[in-house]
């Protein structure tokens, strides 16, 4: 199954989820965010379906959000909102999933893509992989309800350091830090996710099914109420001095003074 | 624009959502939910839609689940899967980012009523009849709708219609908090339209963030609570008292329940 810029390979009991803008790493962009919902909900139709493989064509997961598209989004505040709203959409669309998830994470997974990748129940990466949720350098705050996934993920003191901090974590550091559950050579990415979802797909599937959706309702039970302001959060830091400087040096790396304004 | 089953009518801030089966009474069937749901995502898409007014073609806003469909037959997965999509339905109605005004009249049952209780607000017409006939036909209310019930109505008036299973007419529907409004039939669309109104006079970003965090605060433990619906939907289904009650439904003959 095919979209503009995501496609479904499989129909088994495994199916990959695949991002499909290898050109330009997997950006995120409107479109993608709006695929990658629409594909989750052909997965959920799939009868057969138990274990999920997400993962970015070409050389990187997903660089995160299209920077291209983000100058246009100076625009309207319903347009902004819309925007993030997409972004959740795409995010717990991931989460709701009824087969098991595996993200397989090589390159990089930045912001937006790190939040898909950190969406599914499981994540493998590749020792050369990095991860790094950069909203706050760009004066954003972190949107997508991803920051309760990334508190379930590494606890909340480590879920700080990555978004308050914004950096660019390895691959070992993520495997300590519980992000990964397995790290491996690049060329091994794909048969060790394909390995790690035949052992959920080789379980008698309603209980798996129930196992999956109950540990989900539990965990995440507050998620979307709590977080139902994250697209107000993101709209109006987006609207500050603060976000335009740090756009700015974001790429000429220059030092910035923060105004809180 | 429609679809086979639906249609969405009007331009501009305000748009009519209008359940398009009148010759079956609206009733609900996986086409009628597909195209519902559908429906709403190209109105979530459309940033200059405010207001949805919900409504029924012809004589009943919807007389839910289409009964020629026994629900009860099927393997597992496929039982499962039919409340699935009417939970996915559910949650996608009650979010929707406008405001959203249902217009009921004449017949609202089961799945009817639930498809009313996802609007922000409820108008009736004084022909609207509201019966939730789950448990009288031997399965358990799906669409994760109990938790929005217990919220409108209060709890003991939840278990009254539900485990009951009994018909309420608009006064009472009224008096209970289920209704914010009842009207004739004959102006039951103008006073939608004039609620509608007066929400396109309020500004849109605050009016949004209001029903975004109402909805929060009243059905976030919903989603957790209720997540096995559709597992309990196969389950009761399942059951030899499930086919004797949903014979006894139509027959009006007592049901000889055994011991399951």
């Amino acid at each position: 199954m095919e979209w503009e810029t995501v496609k479904v390979e499989g129909t088994g009991h495994i199916v990959e989820l695949v991002l499909n803008r290898p050109q330009i790493h997997n950006a995120v962009n409107a479109q993608l965010l709006r695929d990658v919902a629409a594909a989750c909900a052909a997965i959920n139709e799939l009868p057969d379906c138990r274990a999920v493989i997400v993962r970015g064509e070409g050389k990187s997961f997903s660089s995160g959000a299209d920077l291209k598209e983000q100058k246009d989004l100076r625009a309207a505040l319903k347009h902004r909102q819309h925007r993030a709203k997409l972004g959740a959409n795409a995010v717990n669309a991931i989460s709701d999933l009824y087969p098991v998830t595996i993200a397989a994470v090589h390159g990089h997974a930045i912001g937006g893509g790190a939040c898909l990748a950190m969406a599914c129940d499981f994540q493998i990466g590749s020792e050369t992989c990095s991860v790094s949720i950069r909203e706050a350098a760009l004066g954003l705050s972190l949107s997508w309800n991803s920051i309760p996934n990334t508190v379930q993920l590494v606890g909340p003191k480590r879920a700080k350091q990555m978004i308050l901090l914004a950096k660019a974590y390895d691959a070992a550091t993520l495997l300590e830090w519980g992000f990964f559950d397995e790290v491996v050579p690049e060329a091994e990415l794909l048969p060790a996710a394909q390995r790690m979802a035949q052992e959920y797909a080789d379980m008698p599937p309603l209980p798996v099914h129930m196992g999956k959706a109950s540990i989900n309702a539990y965990v995440r039970m507050f998620n979307r109420a709590v977080f139902h302001m994250d697209e107000v959060g993101v709209t109006y830091s987006g609207l500050t001095e603060d976000a335009q400087q740090a756009a700015e040096v974001f790429f000429s790396g220059e030092k910035a003074t923060w105004h809180y304004k | 624009m429609s679809w086979d089953t639906v249609k969405i009518e009007g331009s501009g801030p305000v748009r009519h959502l209008v359940f398009n089966r009148p010759q079956v009474h609206n009733a609900v069937n996986p086409q009628f939910i597909c195209d519902v749901h559908d429906a709403c995502l190209a109105i979530e898409r459309d940033l200059t839609v405010r207001v949805v007014i919900v409504r029924g073609e012809g004589k009943s806003f919807s007389s839910g689940g289409d009964l020629q469909e026994d629900p009860t037959l099927g393997p597992v997965s496929l039982r499962m899967h039919r409340s699935k999509s009417g939970a996915r339905l559910h949650d996608v109605l009650t979010n929707l980012r406008p405001i959203t005004i249902a217009a009921m009249h004449g017949h609202a049952i089961g799945a009817g009523v639930v498809l009313g209780l996802a609007c922000d607000f409820r108008i009736g017409g004084e022909s609207l009849s509201v019966c939730i006939n789950e448990v009288s036909i031997g399965l358990n209310l799906t669409w994760s709708t109990l938790p929005a019930l217990v919220q409108v109505v209060g709890p003991q008036r939840a278990r009254e219609m539900v485990i009951l299973g009994r018909a309420y007419n608009g006064r009472q529907m009224l008096d209970c908090g289920f209704l914010g409004a009842l009207v004739p039939d004959g102006a039951l669309v103008a006073a939608a339209e004039a609620m509608a109104a007066e929400v396109v006079r309020q500004p849109p970003i605050p009016a949004a963030l209001a029903k975004a965090s109402v909805n929060a605060y009243a059905l976030h433990m919903g989603r957790a609570l209720h997540h096995m619906d559709h597992l309990a939907h196969a389950y009761t289904g399942a059951s030899h008292n499930s086919r004797l009650a949903r014979e006894a439904y139509f027959s009006q003959d007592a049901p000889a329940y055994i011991d399951e």
